[in-house]
């Protein structure tokens, strides 16, 4: 098992982000996190890519206590722009060089061209669908053993969001874990393989999608509704 | 490629790539494409890939050589076999329906061949 | 470490920019004021260079608390933490830079400091005098009583006592932040803590010596400064590890 959340909760004040959350996750998947917003699917990244301390629970990365080492192995892109307001995107790819070992900076290059952005440009001059590809192209230049893409599709274009659903599939093989967070159902709906449908911090289910079509016909659309 | 969302994916992954050997688009012995590349084409991801041509290998439809890649069956008969394979599928499926909703086959018939002459008639 | 403290120094770079336009502005019009034989422009120059320096020198001391606050308040804390390195190497990072930072001023001041003699001498012309200034300068250090050890123990003194100002500001803003997140009352919390904490240490070090005066007769000086130099690193080095344990622990960034 790659990742395992045991009992995970998190509080913030009086409220429960996360509620007695357990969930495991294989490699070689893509999952969807699924739920509406405030539901704690950020909480729940946050955790796992070390940013927030769960108040209970524990999570187990490839069956040893998640530390700081870990994060060599794990990608999280965050909703919100994080880059230093000082950098141009340039400084941002020397950034990921400097700290992460499975960064490859040749492919950062290409995707910001792809991407229609410039090495050049500043970022806090960024507009928000601009900034979100620059996220997703310093995330996906990682070869991350488990990627949490945290609303990856959200603000960006028709266009780019193929490029980027492109990215991701050819990137994610046997050796890999992608949880991808979204309420875009009808964009990932092809490639999704479990759905991880969470409601007020808790673990509603989890399901394998192709064979819920197979058993009941149903489209992830359909699940989201009967469940949610 | 436009899916139905209710029904497995790969299932009509597979339909789709049998329309295209029918059409002639995969030629037998040809190269199809890698596990990645298929993924990316029609959006599924690399497990669905690799059962897309498990199965489509189990059907006879293809072959792999190791370390070289899936290539199109080249047995004898296997583009019509899809091709009368599919059509019956298509046939059986129209036929339910049709008798659904109460016609019989000699009414089905006339239907088609009126269909046809609406279609002439369009033109 | 030398990358998260590379990456600090460029979050100080708006500092020290200033810092040096201001410095220049301030030679030129000196320079000015001696080439033209404008002794008001001269001497004011002179006067902001030397009056400015206070609050540069305390600004840039505490700058490393306030970056680290301002980290934690804006979504860039995922720039530190979302990479594979420990608490202490982040923390240790930032203390380095603070280091770093007050050197690179200093040199800075300094080099402000030799243009402005340089300019001076090439102006009047006038070695003689400059020397015997010099020399003047050394005498009324003599016989004011200050000898090169006292210089060192008070150098060594004040760094040891900027150095646990910054642990507590750390841990002031660490604590704050682990309790409040990213609320707007965060950083007066964590200043008010700054001044608790503050409270605590010079208590303990109160209590200390009071213990330690009843029980050995230390009336010799550099066993006292020797006991002040192990009190300040003790307790600098355990707010180091409070805030570290907390922060591994409980911080939510």
């Amino acid at each position: 098992m790659m990742l395992e959340c045991k009992d995970l909760t998190k509080w913030y004040g009086g409220k429960k982000a996360v509620d007695d959350l357990t969930l495991y996750l294989e490699k070689g998947k893509i999952y969807g996190l699924l739920g509406e917003n405030g539901s704690g699917k950020t909480t729940w990244m946050k955790m796992v890519a070390g940013l927030t301390k769960p108040s209970r629970g524990e999570i187990l990365y490839e069956g040893e206590k998640l530390n700081y080492r870990h994060r060599a192995k794990i990608a999280y892109m965050a909703t919100e722009p994080f880059f230093y307001s000082f950098m141009n995107i340039g400084d941002v790819g020397e950034y990921y060089e400097d700290f992460f070992e499975d960064f490859d900076g040749k492919r950062y290059a290409e995707l910001i061209v792809k991407l229609g952005l410039s090495r050049e440009m500043k970022v806090k001059d960024l507009s928000s669908g601009m900034g979100a590809k620059l996220k997703l192209a310093a995330t996906l230049s990682r070869k991350a053993e488990l990627v949490l893409l945290d609303e990856p599709l959200n603000g960006i274009d028709y266009k780019a969001r193929e490029e980027i659903i492109n990215l991701v599939l050819e990137e994610a093989d046997e050796n890999n874990t992608f949880v991808i967070s979204t309420h875009l159902l009808e964009e990932v709906e092809s490639f999704v393989e479990y759905g991880i449908f969470i409601r007020d911090g808790k673990l509603l289910e989890k399901v394998n999608l192709e064979s819920e079509r197979m058993k009941t016909g149903r489209s992830l659309a359909d699940i989201y509704l009967d469940i949610m | 490629m436009d899916y139905n969302t209710g029904m497995p994916i790969y299932l009509q992954v597979i339909n789709d790539l049998k329309k295209r050997i029918v059409k002639g688009e995969l030629k037998p012995g040809m190269k199809m494409p890698s596990s990645r590349d298929l993924a990316v084409m029609y959006k599924v991801n690399q497990n669905t890939a690799a059962r897309i041509y498990r199965e489509m290998e189990m059907a006879g439809y293809c072959y792999t050589k190791r370390g070289i890649g899936t290539f199109v069956s080249e047995e004898d008969n296997m583009v019509e076999d899809i091709k009368k394979e599919m059509a019956d599928q298509l046939l059986s499926g129209f036929l339910h329906e049709m008798a659904d909703l109460g016609f019989d086959r000699e009414e089905i018939m006339t239907q088609i061949r009126n269909y046809k002459e609406d279609e002439r008639d369009d033109a | 470490m030398g990358k998260l403290i590379k990456y600090e120094l460029k979050k100080q770079r708006t500092t020290r920019m200033v810092i040096l336009v201001g410095l220049a502005a301030g030679l030129i019009a000196y320079t000015a004021g001696i080439l033209f034989d404008l002794e008001n422009v001269m001497l004011i120059s002179l006067g902001l260079i030397a009056i400015m320096a206070w609050p540069v020198l305390f600004y840039v001391g505490i700058e490393s608390i306030f970056i680290f606050n301002q980290d934690l308040r804006t979504k860039q804390s995922y720039m530190l933490w979302m990479v594979p390195k420990s608490i202490w190497e982040i923390l240790g990072a930032k203390f380095i830079s603070a280091i770093l930072q007050i050197l690179i001023v200093f040199v800075m001041y300094a080099a402000a400091a030799t243009v402005a003699g340089f300019v001076t001498i090439v102006r009047f012309s006038d070695f003689q005098t400059v020397l015997e200034s010099f020399g003047e300068l050394s005498v009324m250090f003599r016989e004011s009583g200050i000898s090169l050890p006292d210089m060192i123990w008070f150098l060594v003194y004040v760094f040891l006592l900027w150095t646990i100002a910054v642990m507590i500001g750390f841990l002031a803003v660490i604590l704050s932040r682990t309790v409040l997140l990213r609320s707007r009352f965060a950083g007066f919390f964590a200043a008010v803590l700054f001044v608790l904490i503050n409270m605590a240490v010079g208590g303990l070090y109160s209590m200390m010596m009071y213990i330690l005066s009843g029980v050995v007769d230390m009336s010799a000086s550099p066993l006292w400064n020797m006991l002040d130099v192990v009190f300040y690193l003790l307790a600098s080095a355990a707010l180091f590890g409070i805030s570290g344990w907390i922060a591994q622990r409980k911080l939510s960034v």
